[in-house]
C-alpha cells in the first residue's frame, strides 16, 4: 500500500498529511493529531467521528483520506477561537448533554452543520438531523436542549454583530 | 474494485469481508456528477448522493416512492455520502431505492471498453450482491422516464428504529392514471433480486371499483409474489405477514392521492 501526500484545507488552515492510500480521514486526522474525531464503530453506524466537508457534515470513518483532498475540513478543534468555548460546545456543557462525552464532539459537528443549514430548527428537525449521532448516556432531551439553546445564542450572537 | 459514495465498500474494507488488489475511485470525476433533466426523462448520475437525489425537484413532484426511499435510506449524514447507483451497484435485497426504481422503469446506463448498453434495474440486479456487471464496466447513470399526467407513490418500511436501521421489509406501490389506472407493486428485504407484485397489480388494474375487497385480496397475493428468509432483523412469518399489511397501506395511499385530485 503506497503513502501518498494529501494536501486539505483543516480548520481555516492549509495543511499536508502523509497517509496509506486504504487510510480513513478518521484515522488519518487522529494521526496528525485531532483527536476531538473519536473511534467509535468504524461502519458509519455511531457518527461519534461526524467532521464537516465541504460545508455537509459526514462520518469520516466512511471516507478514504485521498478523497479529502483538496476540501475543507472543520472538525470541533476549529470551533474554539482564542481559547474560548464555541457557543454550542458551552451549551453542551451547560444543559448537561455530556456523560461520559464519547458521543459529543461528532453531536457538536452534527448540530454546527443543522445550525448552519437551518438558524432555528424545531425539535423534529433537530431530531432528524441528529438521527445519525447515537448516545448511549443522555437519553438525548439534554442533547436536543443544548441544540436549542445553541440557536438562541447564536440567534443573538448575530443580531448582536449586525 | 470501483467505488462511488463508498458507504458499503468502506465497510466492507474494515470487516475484510472483501479484499480487493486495488480500488478504483470515482468521486473526483466531474462527469459523473449531478442530476440531469431533459425530454421528460431525469437522469441520476453514478456519482449522486442520496439528499441530492431526495433535494431535487423534479424527485419530489414526480417520484414521491424515490423521495421516500431515499428519506428512509441510513441517516442524514450517510445519505451526503451514499449515492443511488452506488446502492443499486452493491444490489442487496435490502436495498431502500431498488423497489421504487423498478416500479419507474428505471434504465440502468452501463459504459465499457466494449461500448455502451443499457439494462432495465429488474434485469440488472441478478441475485443478492450480484449484478450484469463485466469487470470492465461502470454503470454511468439511471434515467427514469418521469410519469406523465395524474400519478401517485409511497414507499413503506418497517424497520426496528427509524434512522441507522435496514428494513425488515418495505413496499413500494406506484400508480400512474391516463386512460386507465396502472399500479405497480414491489419490495424491499423480501425476495433475492427485485420483483413485482405482477398478480396483485393485474387485479387492480383490472378492477372497476377500488373498495376494500380489491385491496385485500391484492395484499393476499403480494404475498405469493415474494420469498423471504428469516435472518436476525426477522422471521420469514413476520416478513410475510408484514408484506400483506404494507401492501394494502401503500395501496390505499396511492388511491386516496390519486383521489384528492392534484395536477393532471
Amino acid at each position: 500500500m503506497r503513502d501518498r501526500k494529501i494536501q486539505l484545507n483543516l480548520n481555516g488552515r492549509s495543511v499536508s498529511l502523509v497517509a496509506g492510500d486504504n487510510t480513513t480521514l478518521l484515522h488519518a486526522l487522529r494521526e496528525y493529531g485531532l483527536t476531538s474525531l473519536k473511534r467509535g464503530c468504524e461502519e458509519g453506524e455511531c457518527g461519534a467521528c461526524t467532521v464537516i466537508m465541504n460545508g455537509l457534515p459526514e462520518k469520516s470513518c466512511l471516507i478514504l483520506v485521498a478523497e479529502a483532498e483538496g476540501a475543507d475540513i472543520l472538525t470541533v478543534e476549529g470551533l474554539i477561537k482564542d481559547g474560548r468555548l464555541h457557543p454550542i460546545q458551552q451549551s453542551f456543557i451547560d444543559e448537561g448533554a455530556i456523560q461520559c462525552g464519547y458521543c459529543t464532539p461528532g453531536m457538536v459537528m452534527t448540530t454546527y452543520a443543522l445550525l448552519l443549514k437551518n438558524p432555528s430548527p424545531d425539535e423534529e428537525e433537530i431530531k432528524e438531523a441528529l438521527s445519525g449521532n447515537l448516545c448511549r448516556c443522555t437519553g438525548y432531551l439534554s442533547i436536543v436542549r443544548a441544540v436549542k439553546k445553541s440557536a438562541r445564542i447564536m440567534a443573538g450572537l448575530s443580531e448582536g454583530s449586525e | 474494485m470501483v467505488k462511488s459514495g463508498g458507504t458499503d465498500l468502506i465497510v466492507w474494507l474494515h470487516r475484510s469481508l472483501v479484499n480487493p488488489d486495488c480500488v478504483i475511485d470515482l468521486t473526483k470525476i466531474e462527469q459523473l456528477k449531478g442530476i440531469g433533466l431533459s425530454n421528460g426523462r431525469i437522469e441520476i448520475k453514478a456519482l449522486a448522493t442520496l439528499n441530492e437525489v431526495a433535494s431535487n425537484p423534479a424527485v419530489g413532484e414526480k417520484l414521491p416512492a424515490l423521495f421516500q426511499a431515499c428519506m428512509a435510506h441510513s441517516d442524514p449524514l450517510i445519505r451526503n455520502r451514499a449515492t443511488v447507483v452506488g446502492n443499486v451497484c452493491s444490489a442487496v435485497p435490502s436495498g431502500d431505492v431498488i423497489a421504487p426504481l423498478l416500479c419507474y422503469g428505471a434504465m440502468v446506463e452501463i459504459t465499457g471498453p466494449s461500448g455502451d448498453r443499457t439494462l432495465r434495474i429488474g434485469d440488472f440486479i441478478t441475485g443478492p450482491k450480484k449484478t450484469a456487471l463485466a469487470a470492465d464496466e461502470i454503470v454511468t447513470a439511471i434515467k427514469i422516464a418521469l410519469p406523465e399526467g395524474k400519478s401517485a407513490g409511497c414507499y413503506i418500511k418497517i424497520s426496528r428504529r427509524e434512522a441507522l436501521d435496514i428494513a425488515q421489509a418495505a413496499v413500494c406501490c406506484t400508480a400512474f392514471e391516463s386512460v386507465t389506472r396502472e399500479f405497480r407493486i414491489s419490495f424491499c428485504a423480501v425476495s433475492p433480486r427485485p420483483v413485482r407484485a405482477t398478480e396483485a397489480e393485474r387485479l387492480l388494474n383490472g378492477a372497476t371499483k377500488m373498495d376494500d375487497g380489491i385491496v385485500e385480496a391484492a395484499a393476499k397475493l403480494a404475498i405469493e409474489a415474494v420469498d423471504p428468509i428469516t435472518d436476525v432483523r426477522a422471521s420469514r412469518e413476520y416478513r410475510l405477514a408484514m408484506i400483506e399489511e404494507l401492501t394494502r397501506r401503500a395501496i390505499k395511499s396511492c388511491v386516496e392521492k390519486l383521489e384528492a385530485g392534484g395536477p393532471s
